[in-house]
């Protein structure tokens, strides 16, 4: 593991525990089996990156581990404990904002230590340290993407999650706010030390910002190979030019295509064939 | 604002037209403006007169609160669960058409004294818009939204209060809103049917009483009051729903 992962690791809780995670959708014919047989275990304070096209199931995973939806087999375990529903230990960061339209970005953040009756003193600090204080009193749909990005991470962190779900969450962001985001969310990681499921299509994003990378196949969703990160924290932006970070690339980019690209003969995109994102994106003002 | 204004001049000004020609042409038993001006000042000097449109307002708007009061809460959970929709909303839908005289003969037979059924009627105008807006409203909330109260350590009914409650709110103000100009209309037929006091009683008794100017009096006072009590609402709604009159969205 990294060397800046946090000195207690929040005494060492949040070890996720995947064992052979099946979720299927419907039934007979229409039956669509989005993740089979999915084997994972991420350590408390590990930072682990699920990379995989788009619907391949890998949202799927980090759902069932958020717990909103039932396994239809397998297992997913939060330090031992099945998970059953949905807890303030695992907080979730999701592609779209959920920021609650009807309240403030104070109020937002507030809202976990508020529903948990714990002191909400340190959201203003909060809000300062992530850089939006000043749009504290402002309701999120008069925010750009970048700064209500920015409120969900920080309603997020003010409720100390053992655990950090994030779905594609920079993946509607331009290039370089996304890069911006990525550093933050890094920083974020170190502070609380929470363990962190990161799913993402984006091969440099995955490299950039994990311990570890669980590349995922497309329907079913399985895993097909675990890649270890063997760069330095803290990581700065200048590693997406090193040399042990290209030949990562590579490495995972040969993985990915090895089934898009070579039985669809599709032209390679930088990141790979079946890729491409169809869904709406927000724009950033 | 000065156009808005003057907009609403040529508005009043236009019916004003409107009503003196057709009562100087093709309807010569309706009372001209100025024969309604001065019972106008006859009435609002009139202690009897002023009572009545208290009476009403007074009927509207407990009606009105009793509504609301039932009807958010009932339609919340029903547009968010929806196994108790199930439960309640083919009763409502069966009701909802009923028109609110028809009502009247049930009411005198169940409930004692003029007063009661009034305010029953009344509330009844109120009531379902009310509870079908606040039922769609709850039902419109993105269930992502719950979701990522769930993940922040919300439970069930923190859910409903924090993420259904202000999520239908933009709805539920709608209703409010219709729900307002309903009770209206269902006081006054009320009023009429039952006798005694309020403006809908002085209007249907100046017909009967033979004083024609009185009649458009009544009917003036209602518009009025409606207006106004509308206006009330629609200030409600801002107060209601901050979010959606920010900048921009």
């Amino acid at each position: 593991m990294s060397s800046d992962t946090g000195a207690t690791a929040v005494g060492g809780r949040g070890r996720i525990e995947i064992d052979g995670l099946t979720k299927a959708y419907g039934s007979g014919g229409d039956r669509i089996v989005a993740v089979d047989g999915v084997d994972l275990t991420v350590e408390p304070g590990e930072f682990v990156a699920v990379l995989g096209p788009s619907g391949c199931g890998k949202s799927t995973i980090l759902e069932c581990v958020a717990g909103y939806f039932e396994p239809t087999a397998g297992s997913v375990r939060v330090d031992g404990e099945p998970v059953s529903g949905p807890g303030p230990d695992r907080g979730v960061v999701f592609q779209e904002n959920r920021l609650f339209p009807w309240k403030t970005v104070r109020e937002n953040v507030a809202f976990g230590p508020e529903m948990r009756g714990r002191p909400t003193d340190g959201v203003d600090g909060l809000l300062e340290r992530m850089g939006i204080a000043e749009f504290a009193d402002a309701y999120p749909g008069q925010l750009s993407g970048g700064m209500a990005q920015r409120a969900e991470l920080a309603r997020l962190l003010a409720n100390e999650p053992s655990i950090m779900l994030m779905d594609e969450p920079f993946s509607a962001l331009d290039a370089m706010t996304r890069e911006r985001m990525q550093v933050e969310s890094l920083s974020a990681w170190r502070e609380t030390a929470a363990t962190t499921l990161f799913v993402t299509h984006d091969v440099e994003e995955a490299i950039f910002l994990a311990d570890r990378v669980v590349v995922v196949s497309a329907r079913p969703g399985r895993v097909k190979t675990v890649v270890d990160v063997p760069l330095d924290r803290p990581r700065r932006h200048d590693v997406r030019t090193s040399e042990a970070f290209t030949s990562l690339k590579g490495e995972l980019l040969a993985s990915i295509h090895g089934e898009a690209g070579v039985e669809f003969a599709e032209p390679s995109s930088p990141q790979g064939g079946g890729d491409r994102r169809t869904g709406p994106r927000r724009p950033e003002p | 604002m000065i156009d808005d204004v003057r907009g609403r001049s040529v508005a009043v000004l236009g019916l004003l037209a409107v009503w003196w020609f057709v009562g100087g042409t093709v309807a010569a038993g309706l009372p001209t403006p100025p024969a309604v001006a001065v019972a106008f000042g006859d009435a609002l000097t009139d202690p009897s007169f002023a009572e009545s449109a208290a009476t009403s307002a007074a009927r509207v708007y407990v009606s009105f609160a009793v509504a609301a009061a039932l009807a958010i809460p009932i339609g919340l959970f029903a547009g968010w669960h929806g196994p108790f929709a199930d439960l309640t909303m083919p009763a409502v839908e069966l009701l909802r058409p009923v028109p609110p005289i028809a009502w009247v003969p049930a009411v005198i037979l169940l409930l004692p004294g003029t007063e009661p059924g009034i305010v029953f009627i009344t509330f009844l105008g109120a009531f379902f818009p009310i509870l079908l807006n606040a039922l769609e409203g709850a039902r419109g909330v993105d269930r992502e939204y719950a979701k990522a109260a769930r993940s922040l350590g919300a439970d069930a009914p923190a859910t409903v209060y924090h993420v259904a409650l202000p999520g239908a709110m933009p709805s539920i103000a709608t209703g409010l809103y219709v729900g307002m100009g309903l009770a209206w209309i269902n006081l006054v037929a009320a009023e009429m049917l039952a006798g005694g006091t309020g403006l809908g009683y002085v209007t249907w008794s100046a017909y009967t009483g033979g004083s024609y100017p009185y009649i458009v009096v009544g009917m003036l006072s209602i518009g009025i009051l409606g207006v106004l009590s509308s206006a009330a609402v629609r200030q409600l709604d801002r107060w209601l729903v901050p979010w959606s009159h920010g900048v921009g969205t």
